[in-house]
């Protein structure tokens, strides 16, 4: 029971700890710019119809 | 040459359909529960009764309605953000008509009486084992599109819908083993308080995997894709992803206080849930304020209403959900009507009104159109969808608090003040405003049927063209 219970006192212990680190890495200003490109992500994809074919006819309007 | 490959959209569009159907059928069954609770003498017969017509009600709103709702968009979001088709038609196919099938399995089941009887999980055991072939066709196909994605960077939609997909294979096969006995009887593998507490660990997690994070999923795509903004801040939704993943799982117990559950449990489980406040509220503001800067739009665009409006009541009810799960508070709201207004804040509000945005933004795209046939129409469905929720809500607090405060009223020499029938008159009236709200949500939904329909056999089912992956980072 005892070795058990360090299991959990070190998981929890580990998850926290993991956690903020995900926090601070996640505001570090290193990853800003890796994180700023990534917002704009779906923006790069226009997935509107009129746009999307315009191999076959472009319907440029 | 890469420009000949298209997506699968033949996929998304069955699902997406489907959306809409279950959604009518999932909230006639529960009109009709709702007019039963006000009309007893609708309760006809063994098949229809109220006992078994609830399951088929939440089965088929959460896993039917929901559930088509997020294959479509998470198929719909997976192949757009990592430029590339689904790794297999076949597979994603079988996930289709074999949900499908689950679904007309739940439907004939459950008003037969066949229940597990464990809630939102009630299908029984060869269902069960459906569902898990299913989900496992469906985790290959997310995962293994992302695994072929032609973008390094995994957009952060598709992690929701990720641990969405992994936890509730996780929580599915936890709480649905059981000990078959006939070919329609099983018994749970667990009992008493830790069967209990596996129940709650599935069934909240249920709320916090399947109706949470899969539909923030939802949000972070299309709420920016429809403001046209980029989300408010990237970062915050890696730190509300990661935050709502570790703190979810532990809030189950808030939902069997003062029972036999050990106190420590309980505790526990109303401390966990206090503190999902913050990663709620996080990923709430995150959403809504993508919209800064672009508020104008509300005015105009019926569908952005509906998902803000659908954020609005995601952060209304993950305030009330952590403020009921607090002892003293659950002392008076549980197992009154507070906490099934409580779910429909959640299921109406938030749920179903991001779904609906969602479905409204997809159906033009998948069939070769500019917009839905008529925006007026998802301006009327909106106000009606709204009002119908307002009205559910609070014809449910009401009532719930009446029933809270008449349950403990007691006289000075330790009687009760009241039998329960009181408390049953007093929630009467309250029935039929509730009765109303959910015609009134469900109206809504076959003008978006209609609405649909126009434009289905307007457009024409196209599958886009995969563009040739774009100058990213």
């Amino acid at each position: 029971m005892d070795l058990q219970n360090d299991v959990r006192i070190l998981v929890t212990v580990l998850g926290f700890i993991l956690f903020v680190a995900i926090c601070l890495w996640a505001y570090s200003k290193n990853s800003k710019q890796h994180f700023d490109n990534a917002a704009q992500q779906p923006f790069l994809d226009d997935d509107l119809p009129s746009s999307g074919k315009q191999s076959s006819s472009a319907n440029g309007e | 040459m890469e420009n000949q490959a298209t997506y699968n959209y033949t996929v998304v569009r069955q699902f997406a359909i489907m959306t809409v159907v279950w959604g009518i059928v999932g909230m006639l069954v529960g009109v009709i529960c709702a007019a039963q609770m006000f009309w007893p003498e609708l309760n006809i017969g063994p098949y229809l009764h109220f006992g078994r017509l609830r399951p088929l009600h939440t089965n088929a709103v959460i896993f039917a309605f929901g559930g088509c709702a997020l294959f479509a968009t998470s198929y719909y979001v997976v192949q757009r953000t990592c430029n590339v088709r689904l790794i297999s038609d076949k597979l994603a196919a079988f996930t289709f008509w074999g949900w499908q099938l689950v679904i007309v399995l739940a439907a004939i089941t459950l008003p037969l009486g066949y229940t597990s009887g464990k809630e939102y999980a009630e299908l029984e055991w060869p269902i069960d084992i459906l569902i898990t072939v299913v989900w496992v066709a469906y985790a290959i196909v997310f995962f293994g599109t992302i695994a072929i994605r032609k973008i390094k960077h995994i957009y952060v939609a598709n992690w929701f819908y990720g641990a969405f997909i992994l936890a509730v294979a996780l929580l599915h096969l936890v709480n649905s083993a059981a000990m078959p006995v006939t070919a329609m009887k099983s018994y749970s593998a667990y009992s008493g308080a830790v069967d209990a507490m596996v129940q709650w660990w599935y069934g909240h997690n249920a709320v916090g995997f399947f109706l949470t994070a899969a539909f923030l999923g939802m949000m972070y795509y299309f709420v920016p894709k429809q403001a046209g903004r980029p989300v408010y801040s990237y970062r915050l939704s890696v730190v509300h992803f990661w935050a709502l993943i570790f703190t979810y799982m532990w809030a189950g117990p808030h939902h069997l206080h003062y029972t036999a559950l050990p106190d420590w449990t309980q505790s526990l489980g109303m401390v966990f849930s206090l503190i999902l406040l913050a990663p709620s509220w996080g990923g709430m503001i995150n959403g809504i304020m993508t919209l800064s800067g672009a508020w104008h739009k509300l005015r105009t665009d019926p569908i952005l209403k509906f998902m803000v409006t659908a954020l609005s009541f995601y952060g209304m009810s993950t305030f009330e959900g952590p403020m009921m799960a607090i002892k003293s508070v659950n002392a008076l709201s549980h197992y009154t009507d507070w906490t099934v207004g409580h779910v429909h804040s959640g299921a109406l509000g938030w749920v179903a009104m991001i779904s609906i945005g969602s479905i409204y933004y997809l159906i033009p795209r998948l069939f070769g159109r500019e917009q839905m046939w008529s925006v007026k129409l998802i301006e009327t469905h909106f106000w009606m969808a709204t009002l119908g929720v307002v009205l559910y809500i609070a014809s449910m607090w009401i009532s719930g608090v009446t029933q809270g405060l008449m349950w403990r009223a007691i006289n000075s020499d330790g009687t009760l003040t009241y039998a329960f029938i009181d408390a049953v008159k007093a929630s009467y009236p309250y029935y039929f405003i509730r009765f109303l709200g959910g015609l009134l949500y469900l109206s809504g939904m076959i003008l978006m049927l209609y609405n649909v329909l126009r434009t289905v056999f307007e457009g024409k089912a196209v599958d886009a063209k995969i563009p040739a992956v774009s100058a990213h980072a």
